[in-house]
């Protein structure tokens, strides 16, 4: 009984981690995750249809909401979680990790 | 030299602006400041929660279109930014949720909630040591003040007195039309310009203004007493009694013009020769349609559409749409009604994923309304549903076409949606007009083609002239280029008239140059006798119309249309 629960257990995790890309990314841009960038984020993000959340040091904000977005305020150099779920997550994630890498289009 | 302020010997104030909207008027001053917003933290009763959630759903979307229509001004690349970023917050999705669960669940009023949800955000951002912060937290700030005043302005009664001069550093539109309310006599700002959109509803209602006077909040007391000189741009702070009796001769001699205005509205509209003419009206907001009857309007030549989605009402909601046409056809029984479709402009009214650097020629107009089918649609049945019901009366203008393809698209949509209504027993206007406005040059320089597919041209001067001159009229640096009465866009009108004529559809002039008695004389002489303007305008076109001979009138549009430069049209036109 304990074996099969605890099967059926990793079962589940397994699914949920197929069904939802989550990954590292680096804030490289100067002035980090301010307004401005929060909204192009926040922008790009909402043409998906996929859940987009950021997890950064114990916190989980909801990647379409800016004033989540911007509460992080992430600096240069700290590591975003993202946890990106739904249809369309591949293309959505590979989208938002081209922008922060790019640091948002700033210098 | 003239300053912004002239200080006389006997302690009256003379502050200098911009002449916003004709007539003059004496009266008490009343300061208007935005009010600061007033947080109710009282728990609301569980019967006007939906009605507070409703105050917030309006507040976001007004601040929406306040903010696309500030961003339509801006230039630089970084306020474009933070005002994009604004409108994130403005529709930020949890901001949603957490207001409206306040709302819903812990009976705050709309103010409240808002003021909770941002502040616990505010505070999050406190705890932070970045520099930027700052930055950040002002953001929000504005945009919660801004949210709450909005969701509070609603529901606010102002203590205006009839009669008084509202004097303000700034007013919205929407503002203007809630002043009106209590009968006003003159409104001053601060700020602002003759083409910001407060100037053109004032003008509109036929309420004196003068703008853009910078110091007129500081230097006045409530209750004082001012006169207002729309027609000069002058406003006099505590005038003493000579400058008191002047003015009251000149308000005397406004009543006498007034009157003879008057007189010439109830006769009828045909030049010195015989030529009958028609003035309409270009109008926005039921509010002025009392101007239409008042100047003897005959129907109007322009009903915009955009402010059904900027007021209250949903412009998704098809039964208050219906009711919005209903009531202008009513008050304007018999006369025609052209509804011109939703026009947008190049901003992302409607979708978050359109950025475009150059809006004025972009996704606009027909352009957008083709890709949002749905709204096109919605408003196509709304106005065909009511034209159903006033068969003759309704024309249908599309706004911003640039290629036939545009033309035969919307004319498909309006056929089937036609047949659509029949199917559901609802009767429709079979011959209904359909015509497009005149912007873009590629319209009259194709006017043959466009004609053969139309029923009507409206030739909107105002944009044609800034895609044909290549200016923005709202760009300082240039604007001694913006020139409606320039001999190129007299020319491209005349190939429209041309084309119209051959064709044999109809041809009207809605833009603001309809408005200048003398181009008018001119647009008649070049064979266009139907002219829509702003209602308080159509006096005094109509004054110069009736005294002057068609021939006269022809004799002038060929000198005009042979000129070469802007300087020989003035002068022509001067020397009139």
């Amino acid at each position: 009984m304990d074996t099969l629960g605890n099967n059926s257990d990793l079962g589940l995790s397994k699914i949920i981690s197929n069904l939802m890309i989550r990954e590292k990314v680096q804030i490289v841009n100067e002035a980090g995750l301010h307004a401005r960038p929060a909204a192009s984020l926040v922008k790009i993000a909402s043409k998906y249809e996929s859940d987009f959340f950021i997890h950064m040091h114990g916190y989980r904000v909801n990647g379409k909401s800016i004033l989540g977005v911007m509460t992080l305020a992430a600096e240069k150099g700290v590591e975003l979680e993202l946890e990106v779920d739904g249809p369309d997550e591949e293309e959505a994630f590979k989208a938002i990790t081209e922008l922060i890498e790019d640091g948002f289009g700033e210098e | 030299m003239q300053t912004d302020v002239e200080n006389s010997a006997s302690g009256e104030f003379i502050l200098n602006g911009v002449a916003a909207s004709s007539g003059i008027a004496i009266g008490k001053g009343y300061i208007y400041r935005k009010p600061k917003p007033v947080i109710n933290e009282d728990p609301i009763d569980p019967s006007s929660i939906n009605k507070h959630l409703e105050l917030f759903d309006d507040a976001r979307r007004v601040i929406e279109v306040e903010l696309l229509r500030l961003k339509r001004k801006e230039v630089e690349d970084v306020s474009l930014q933070v005002i994009d970023a604004q409108i994130e917050m403005v529709n930020d999705p949890e901001l949603e949720q957490q207001v409206k669960h306040h709302i819903k669940e812990q009976n705050h009023s709309v103010d409240y909630a808002i003021k909770q949800v941002f502040d616990s955000y505010l505070q999050m951002l406190s705890q932070s040591n970045n520099k930027i912060t700052q930055e950040r937290m002002i953001d929000l700030e504005d945009v919660r003040d801004r949210l709450i005043q909005v969701a509070n302005n609603y529901s606010m009664e102002l203590d205006i007195e009839p009669g008084s001069i509202v004097i303000a550093e700034n007013i919205s539109p929407r503002e203007v039309i809630q002043f009106s309310d209590y009968n006003i006599s003159a409104l001053v700002t601060d700020h602002g310009g003759q083409t910001s959109h407060a100037s053109i509803l004032a003008r509109s209602m036929g309420i004196p203004s003068v703008v853009g006077t910078k110091r007129t909040c500081q230097l006045v007391e409530s209750s004082s007493q001012i006169i207002v000189d729309g027609n000069e741009g002058k406003v006099i702070i505590d005038p003493d009694e000579l400058q008191l009796e002047k003015y009251r001769s000149k308000i005397k001699d406004q009543q006498v013009e007034e009157e003879k205005l008057r007189r010439i509205i109830s006769e009828p509209s045909v030049t010195e020769d015989g030529t009958s003419f028609e003035l309409r009206a270009n109008i926005e907001f039921v509010e002025e349609l009392p101007n239409v009857q008042k100047y003897g309007a005959n129907g109007i030549g322009l009903l915009r559409t955009e402010s059904i989605y900027i007021r209250k009402e949903h412009f998704e909601d098809q039964e208050k749409q219906i009711d919005f046409y209903s009531e202008v056809l009513d008050k304007t029984n018999p006369a025609p009604v052209t509804i011109r479709l939703f026009d947008a402009g190049g901003d992302k009214f409607f979708s978050m994923n359109s950025d475009e650097n150059n809006p004025f020629l972009g996704w606009r107009g027909i352009r957008m309304l083709l890709d949002e089918r749905d709204l096109l649609r919605e408003q196509l049945r709304a106005v065909l549903t009511v034209a159903g019901r006033y068969p003759g009366r309704v024309k249908i203008l599309v706004p911003m076409v640039s290629v036939i393809e545009e033309v035969l698209e919307v004319k498909e949509e309006i056929f089937s949606i036609q047949g659509q209504l029949m199917q559901q027993g609802i009767p429709v206007d079979e011959s209904i007009q359909i015509g497009i406005m005149v912007e873009v040059p590629s319209v009259a320089v194709q006017a043959e083609a466009f004609a053969k597919q139309v029923d009507f041209f409206s030739i909107g001067t105002n944009d044609l002239t800034q895609y044909t001159l290549a200016v923005d009229r709202g760009n300082e640096l240039i604007s001694e280029l913006y020139q409606e009465v320039h001999p190129a866009i007299m020319e491209l009108i005349h190939d429209c008239v041309v084309a119209a004529e051959k064709e044999d559809i109809g041809i009207a002039v809605c833009g603001e140059i309809a408005s200048y008695p003398k181009a008018a004389l001119c647009l008649v002489g070049m064979g266009i006798t139907d002219l829509s303007m702003s209602p308080v305008s159509i006096p005094k076109v109509k004054k110069l119309l009736k005294t002057h001979s068609r021939e006269e009138m022809e004799e002038l549009a060929r000198k005009i249309l042979s000129s070469s430069t802007t300087a020989e049209v003035s002068n022509i036109l001067t020397n009139l």
